[in-house]
C-alpha cells in the first residue's frame, strides 16, 4: 500500500478531504518524530510503541583501504508492537 | 526527556498545531493506526511517507531450554508487526550529523600511534652519540672550543627542532583526529619534517668527521684539559634545562627519558644511532646524563681513543647503515604483503623504523659490549611496540608451522582411538559417573558432553539417575 492509497483510504474514513488528510497526516508524523527526537517515546495503545534508541559509535575496519574509521554514535526510531496488536494478528 | 506519552498527548499536540478541533485529531490518529493494522492484517505492506514502512513478518516456531529444569520446548511461531524507519527519520533524530555516511571520522589513531611510538622509542639510544662526540670534542680542544662549539651547536639545535615540529605534528594527529584529509596532510608533513631532520644528521656527520680530526691532532692536549671538560659539561647541563623544559611533550617525553637513561651508559650503543641524530629532539634530558656518566669516567686518554673509535664507527656504519636500509626497504615490503595478519603495523611504522633494524646486525661487529647493550635497547624498542615481528617474519613463520604440527598430531590420535574402540551406541550410567566421564571414556576428551547433551534429554545434566541410558552420538 503506498502512501496515496493509505491517506486515501483515511480520507474515506474520516470523512476529510484528501488534502487535509495529506496535511494531517505528516504533522501527525511530525509531531510523534519531534517528541521522538526529544528523547521521548510514543504509545500508541492497541498499536504499538515508539521509541528512541541510542545506538553507540562503533570502529570499523575497511580492510580494502586497511583503514580504521569511527562510525558515530547515533539514534534510531525503534518500533515495538503491542500485546493487543500482537494477539489480534495471530487470532486464528 | 524520556516522557512517555499516549496517544492522547499526541492528539492534543496534533489539534493544537493543525489548528483544528480535538475531535477530529483524534478520529484522524485513530484512523491513521488503525489503517496501518486493517491493511497490515489483510497481508499488505504499508508505506507512509516521512515515516516509513510497515511490515508483517512470520515468526517461526523455535526451541528453547527452561533454564531451571533443564527441558526442551517449543516457542511457537507468531506474526510480528515490524516497522523499517525512513532515512529521512535519521537525519531529524541526528540534525547534528546530517550526513551519516561522511561522518565517519578516520580512527587513525591506531596507526599514527604505532607510528610515532617507534620512534620516540628509538630515538633515546640515537640520543647518546651525538652528545658524547661533543662532549669528548670539547675536551681535546680547550682552545679552540669556541670555534669548535659553533660547530657542534649548529648542527644541535636543528636537529632538536625540526624532530619536534615534526613530533608536534604527530602528536595532533594522536590527539585530535578531525577528518581523514586533515591526519593524512599532517602525517604527510610530519614525515617530511623527519626526512629533512635525517638529511641534517648526515650532513652532522660530515662535520664530525672533519672534527674527528681535529680531535686526533689536539690529542696530546688532553691531559690538562679534563677540568675543562668537566666544565664544559657542566655548562652544558646549565644551558640543558632550557631544552627540556621544551620537550614536554606529554605521550612520549616521559617514558621515553626512562628508557633513553636505561640505554645511554651504553656508550656503544650509541654508534648504531648517530646516523639518527636528527631523531633526537625529545632527548637532549638522556643525553646530558650520559655526559656525567662520560665525564665521572676516570682515564681521559681512554676517552679519547674511545671517542675515536666511535666516531669511525659511525662513519663506516653511516654509510652501511643507509645501504642496508635501502635494501631493506624492498625486502620489507615483500614481507609485509605476507603478513597479512598485521599489515597495517608494518606498513605505516616502516619508514621511520627501518633505519633501526639496519643497525643491529651490524652494531655487533663494531663492538661487543655495544652488542649486549645494544641489545638491551633492543628489548625495550620491543617491548613498547609489535614492529619487530615484521622485521622476522620466519620466526612467526615457523611457530606457526610449529602450531600446525601439533594441531596434526593432537588430531591424529582423536581420530584414531574411536575407530579402535568401536564404541556403543548407549551408556547406563553407573554410580558415581558423570557425563563429563562418559564423554572422556568414549571420546578421548571431555569437549563431547556438549555432543552428548545434544543427543539427550536430561532433567538434570547435573544429577542423572543410576541406570539411566545416555546415547551416544
Amino acid at each position: 500500500m503506498t502512501n496515496k492509497e493509505f491517506l486515501e483510504k483515511i480520507s474515506q474514513k474520516t470523512r476529510l478531504e484528501a488534502e487535509e488528510a495529506k496535511e494531517l497526516s505528516s504533522l501527525l508524523i511530525g509531531t510523534v518524530l519531534e517528541e521522538i527526537a526529544d528523547g521521548n517515546s510514543v504509545t500508541i495503545q492497541g498499536f504499538g510503541s515508539f521509541e528512541p534508541r541510542e545506538k553507540a559509535s562503533r570502529r570499523i575496519y575497511n580492510p580494502t583501504s586497511k583503514t580504521y574509521m569511527v562510525v558515530p554514535s547515533k539514534t534510531t526510531l525503534n518500533y515495538k508492537m503491542s500485546a493487543a496488536l500482537k494477539a489480534q494478528l495471530n487470532k486464528e | 526527556m524520556n516522557e512517555k506519552l499516549s496517544f492522547q498527548n499526541i492528539a492534543d499536540t496534533l489539534a493544537r498545531k493543525a489548528g483544528v478541533q480535538k475531535k477530529v485529531a483524534e478520529t484522524f490518529s485513530k484512523a491513521f493506526f488503525d489503517t496501518i493494522v486493517e491493511a497490515v492484517s489483510a497481508g499488505d505492506v504499508v508505506k507512509i511517507k516521512g515515516l516509513g514502512t510497515f511490515k508483517l513478518v512470520e515468526v517461526g516456531d523455535r526451541e528453547s531450554v527452561n533454564v531451571s529444569t533443564g527441558m526442551r520446548f517449543v516457542i511457537p511461531g507468531y506474526k510480528k508487526l515490524t516497522f523499517t524507519a525512513e532515512d529521512h527519520v535519521a537525519e531529524v533524530l541526528n540534525p547534528q550529523a546530517k550526513t551519516s555516511v561522511q561522518v565517519e571520522e578516520s580512527a587513525k589513531v591506531a596507526e599514527p600511534t604505532k607510528v610515532a611510538e617507534p620512534e620516540k622509542v628509538e630515538v633515546p639510544t640515537k640520543v647518546a652519540e651525538p652528545v658524547k662526540s661533543e662532549t669528548s670534542i670539547e675536551v681535546e680542544t680547550p682552545k679552540k672550543e669556541e670555534d669548535i662549539e659553533t660547530l657542534i651547536q649548529v648542527p644541535e639545535p636543528e636537529q632538536v627542532e625540526t624532530p619536534q615540529d615534526a613530533f608536534a605534528g604527530i602528536d595532533m594527529l594522536i590527539s585530535t583526529p578531525e577528518s581523514v584529509d586533515d591526519l593524512r596532510q599532517q602525517y604527510e608533513e610530519a614525515k617530511a619534517k623527519m626526512e629533512t631532520a635525517v638529511e641534517e644528521a648526515r650532513k652532522a656527520n660530515a662535520e664530525k668527521m672533519r672534527l674527528e680530526k681535529l680531535l686526533e691532532r689536539l690529542e696530546k692536549n688532553v691531559e690538562p684539559e679534563v677540568g675543562a671538560l668537566k666544565e664544559n659539561t657542566e655548562s652544558t647541563e646549565n644551558a640543558s634545562p632550557v631544552e627540556t623544559a621544551e620537550d614536554t611533550k606529554p605521550v612520549s617525553a616521559m617514558p621515553v627519558t626512562a628508557v633513553s637513561e636505561k640505554v645511554s651508559p651504553s656508550v656503544e650503543t650509541s654508534e648504531e644511532e648517530k646516523r639518527q641524530e636528527a631523531f633526537n629532539r625529545v632527548m637532549t634530558e638522556p643525553s646530558h646524563a650520559q655526559e656525567d656518566e662520560v665525564s665521572s669516567k676516570p682515564s681521559g686518554n681512554k676517552r679519547i681513543w674511545l671517542t675515536i673509535l666511535i666516531v669511525l664507527l659511525l662513519a663506516v656504519l653511516g654509510t652501511f647503515v643507509y645501504l642496508i636500509h635501502q635494501n631493506i626497504e624492498a625486502v620489507e615490503k615483500v614481507q609485509t604483503t605476507e603478513q597479512t595478519t598485521k599489515p597495517t603495523k608494518a606498513d605505516k611504522p616502516a619508514q621511520p623504523i627501518k633505519p633501526v633494524k639496519p643497525i643491529k646486525p651490524v652494531a655487533p661487529k663494531a663492538d661487543k659490549d655495544s652488542l649486549a647493550k645494544a641489545q638491551k635497547a633492543d628489548s625495550v624498542k620491543v617491548a613498547a611496540k609489535p614492529q619487530k615481528d615484521a622485521s622476522k617474519p620466519d620466526a612467526q613463520k615457523q611457530d606457526v608451522k610449529k602450531q600446525d604440527t601439533k594441531k596434526q598430531d593432537t588430531k591424529k590420535p582423536e581420530a584414531q582411538k574411536p575407530a579402535k574402540e568401536e564404541r556403543p551406541k548407549t551408556h547406563r550410567m553407573q554410580r558415581g559417573e558423570s557425563l563429563t566421564r562418559v564423554s572422556q571414556k568414549y571420546y578421548g576428551t571431555k569437549d563431547s558432553v556438549r555432543a552428548i547433551l545434544r543427543v539427550n534429554t536430561f532433567a538434570n545434566p547435573d544429577n542423572i539417575p543410576v541406570g539411566a541410558v545416555v546415547k551416544l552420538p
